[in-house]
């Protein structure tokens, strides 16, 4: 049985910003707790007690500042050896957190952030109390009665209030737009059905944060994919429909690229499709080139929440289809990262070899890079897989981020998180600032130590040249606009993160 | 008076009768009775167009906590499944003399780990050629259901109906590999999420017996035959339909009498449903998602059980059939 990680939190008596488990993403199936990690939750629980009552504060209160954060790595590094650049100093005073991390330093687009559509989501999104704070009913949002609007509401504290992220990619769940009713009348917006995140709903949402920030704060994907529109009677895409749609989510609903997942399939065409292929899916490029838009975002990895077309989510695609149109962007989601590492398979071996680095399906990305180097339009973006190796095994993290910045270069992997399903992406942002790669496996691997510079880079420049959005001009603007005076007053009203992970543990753990 | 002693003895010899005939060839629902209804109750789909269901990927994005975890491996999601290159049925097929020319075409297995079928696809939506091969995984070893190499006219008009979902009845076409939700659960609404009463097979929802029988006998009461296309599976079958419009059962004591103690568990419990009115339906016992009879263990015991339970032996000592074919379609 599994129960939302904030749950079982709760439960427990534990209050950790940084997720003390592998917290799954729905995408693949939570382990139990390791002994390691009950060590780190453990010494984390020990460490807030004491600097709490050492300051005088409430642990709650503690916990959900920065020197709770920093008290957390500071546990992971006693337990796991030092990993983390992380100073005693930090988790005393705040102020020697704002000296080493100055507020501002990194400018964050998350290119991988969901909320879900769904009324009565289990994890008990309608449960969250913060939508009857003052700051929220002051943001001009009609707070509706039921829970989608909750989860809404609570993307927009948890990434934009609680975190440093400055801009966020609504990221696509995939799913067919239903266009047409019985009698066969077109249908838009909100009649349409289909889906859990439609096209339709991310751009409205999308255009919902931009409108109370009175800036470019969010950007939509669409989830027209080449087989959710299907001539069954030719076996083939329905091109005519599928352009049409396409047209739709480009020109009225302006996303900003296309999210694609091969290992489903909502257009029941019998199968999942292929980056790579001519017949199905360079049609649909080309439709999309003709539009201008040529950014193609797809799902890799992570596949066992498909039924049975789990296989379609092989990196193995992405090779030929990247050669093939050199004018497209290819974002290659999780990295390709077949399992997390606390997932069954990986204890059985073969999903990580030390000895060379390899990680099951990742290292096939890397390969087809290192087959050729002139490959340039291929991203491999870190969401989840990041957050999932550095809670759990640091050196594997190492391997991941060392290998993706060697074979594809600082300048192309691309920052995500896959939140809300972690909560708040703060801890990751945290723990990416702090985050280094040994001597020992630079001079081993010959991975490059992780500078400042890289860092930017990944957090936000990196999607930001693919984007379009001009980093200095945000830089300047962003600090004026209605969003950050919200999360100003938010601050200063005593709004705290819930520490609250909305992924998914096992029960018993 | 005479007249009503008349009658009255005429009443009682025929109850005497009847007891005795119920006594020598089983419970008193027996074949000979016509069921009143069971065959023109509710609605059925054919002739109409396959109507749109959500896939299941989609499902699993929400339920993922008990679900998802389970359905990969569960045999019901495994009716056709892509093979990893290690399976034992591909091996044997690629050592095989006659079938090294066509294990390099197979794209699905189909069946259980004791008894699989090879496919590949067609260019025709949703069609599969079956391969004459198949894996006996008891005997370990290849042998035949049909001449060697593929065959493209099995599959859809014989196997299709019960290992893959939404079976158009023209084409003869499959719109998802193996059994998606829809197979059971029908077509839902997203909003089923707020009102889950209407959602067949939810905690939420009363289950019509009949129902129940219907959703799993469309697969499970094999030798059936629809009535529009003869082939061995329901014609358009979606469920809440009455199965029984279009698929013709022969449940008679002879005809179950000849089956093995699976089929004969089945057909004895959809008749009763079906033509007594009993309420122990198939999911009173058995938990699809949870892969567990558990439940069955709390009925009370009488000589039903003995269908499987043979007196005398260890209630656990259950000897099921292994590496059952599909007696509609291949051979025994």
């Amino acid at each position: 049985m599994w129960i939302p990680k904030w749950k079982r939190d709760e439960l427990k008596g534990v209050s950790s910003p940084m997720p003390t488990q592998v917290v799954s993403n729905e995408e693949f199936i939570p382990r139990p707790q390791s002994k390691k990690q009950a060590q780190v939750e453990k010494v984390i629980g020990e460490m807030a007690e004491e600097k709490s009552k050492k300051l005088g504060i409430d642990r709650r209160v503690f916990m959900a500042s920065s020197m709770g954060l920093a008290t957390c790595f500071l546990a992971a590094n006693k337990v796991y050896g030092n990993y983390w650049d992380v100073d005693e100093a930090e988790t005393l005073e705040k102020a020697a957190y704002e000296e080493k991390w100055p507020k501002g330093e990194y400018f964050i687009i998350d290119v991988q952030t969901h909320f879900a559509d769904l009324p009565n989501l289990p994890g008990g999104m309608a449960m969250l109390p913060f939508r009857n704070m003052e700051w929220v009913r002051n943001m001009g949002i009609k707070l509706e009665n039921n829970s989608d609007s909750y989860s809404f509401q609570n993307f927009v504290k948890e990434i934009f209030m609680d975190s440093e992220t400055s801009m966020c990619v609504i990221s696509g769940v995939p799913g067919r737009e239903i266009d047409k009713d019985s009698k066969g009348n077109k249908l838009e917006g909100e009649k349409r059905k289909g889906g859990i995140l439609p096209s339709w709903l991310m751009a409205k949402s999308r255009d919902q944060i931009n409108n109370m920030a009175g800036s470019k704060r969010a950007l939509s994907q669409g989830n027209c994919a080449p087989n959710h529109y299907w001539d069954k009677k030719n076996n083939k895409p329905d091109f005519t429909q599928l352009f049409e749609q396409m047209d739709r989510e480009v020109k009225q609903y302006g996303i900003g690229s296309w999210k694609w997942y091969c290992h489903f399939d909502p257009g029941r065409s019998g199968s999942g499709f292929r980056l790579d292929d001519e017949k199905m899916t360079y049609p649909a490029l080309e439709h999309s080139r003709k539009l201008g838009l040529k950014i193609v975002s797809c799902h890799k990895g992570y596949s066992a929440q498909s039924r049975t077309l789990g296989h379609f989510a092989h990196p193995g695609d992405v090779e030929k289809a990247a050669l093939d149109n050199p004018d497209f962007t290819w974002i290659v989601y999780h990295s390709a990262l077949k399992h997390g590492p606390s997932e069954p398979e990986f204890e059985k071996g073969g999903i990580f070899d030390p000895t060379t680095g390899d990680l099951a399906w990742h290292s096939d990305l890397m390969k087809m890079k290192e087959r050729n180097p002139q490959m340039n339009n291929v991203y491999p973006e870190i969401g989840s897989a990041f957050g999932t190796l550095a809670i759990v095994h640091p050196e594997m993290c190492m391997h991941f981020l060392g290998r993706n910045i060697k074979m594809y270069g600082a300048d192309h992997v691309i920052w995500g998180t896959d939140c809300l399903w972690w909560g708040s992406p703060q801890w990751v942002i945290d723990a990416f600032k702090r985050f280094q790669i040994s001597d020992e496996l630079c001079e081993k691997f010959g991975y490059s130590k992780l500078t400042k510079d890289d860092k930017a880079k990944i957090f936000g420049l990196n999607a930001a040249k693919i984007y379009g959005v001009d980093a200095q001009e945000k830089r300047t603007n962003l600090p004026k606009d209605a969003l950050e005076k919200a999360k100003l007053a938010y601050q200063a009203g005593g709004g705290l993160p819930d520490n609250a992970a909305f992924g998914w543990v096992r029960a018993d753990s | 008076m005479r007249t009503r002693v008349w009658f009255f003895g005429i009443g009682a010899a025929g109850l005497l009768v009847a007891i005795a005939f119920a006594a020598s060839h089983g419970p008193v629902w027996a074949s000979e009775d016509k069921p009143a209804d069971y065959q023109t109750w509710g609605e059925d789909h054919v002739g109409q167009e396959l109507p749109e269901y959500t896939t299941g990927t989609e499902c699993l994005f929400c339920h993922r906590d008990y679900v998802a975890p389970r359905w990969k491996s569960n045999p019901h999601n495994r009716t056709m499944r892509f093979p990893e290159p290690d399976d034992p049925a591909l091996k044997a097929l690629a050592d095989s003399t006659d079938g090294k020319a066509i294990v390099g075409e197979v794209q699905i297995l189909l069946g259980s780990k004791d008894h699989v079928r090879y496919l590949k696809r067609l260019e025709a939506y949703g069609e599969a050629a079956m391969s004459g091969q198949l894996w006996n995984g008891t005997e370990k070893q290849i042998r035949h259901a049909q001449p060697p190499g593929w065959h493209q006219d099995t599959f859809g008009p014989q196997c299709a109906g019960c290992h893959a979902t939404a079976i158009d009845t023209e084409t003869i076409s499959f719109g998802s590999p193996s059994l998606d939700c829809y197979v059971c659960h029908g077509i839902l609404e997203l909003e089923h999420a707020n009102d889950n009463t209407q959602t067949l097979f939810s905690p939420e929802h009363a289950d019509d017996p009949r129902v129940v029988i219907s959703v799993c006998g469309q697969c499970h009461l094999r030798g059936g035959k629809s009535r529009a296309t003869g082939r061995p599976y329901p014609t358009l079958f979606v469920p809440g339909d009455n199965l029984f419009r279009d698929f013709d059962v022969d449940w008679s004591d002879d005809t179950i009498a000849r089956m093995d103690m699976i089929d004969k568990h089945i057909f004895e419990n959809a008749r009763a449903v079906m033509v007594a009115g009993s309420k122990t339906t198939c999911t009173s016992c058995h938990s699809v998602h949870g892969e567990s009879t558990k439940k069955h263990q709390e009925l009370e015991q009488d000589q039903s059980c003995e269908t499987c339970h043979r007196p005398g032996k260890e209630m656990t000592d259950v000897d099921l059939p292994k590496n059952r074919s599909s007696r509609t379609c291949e051979y025994p």
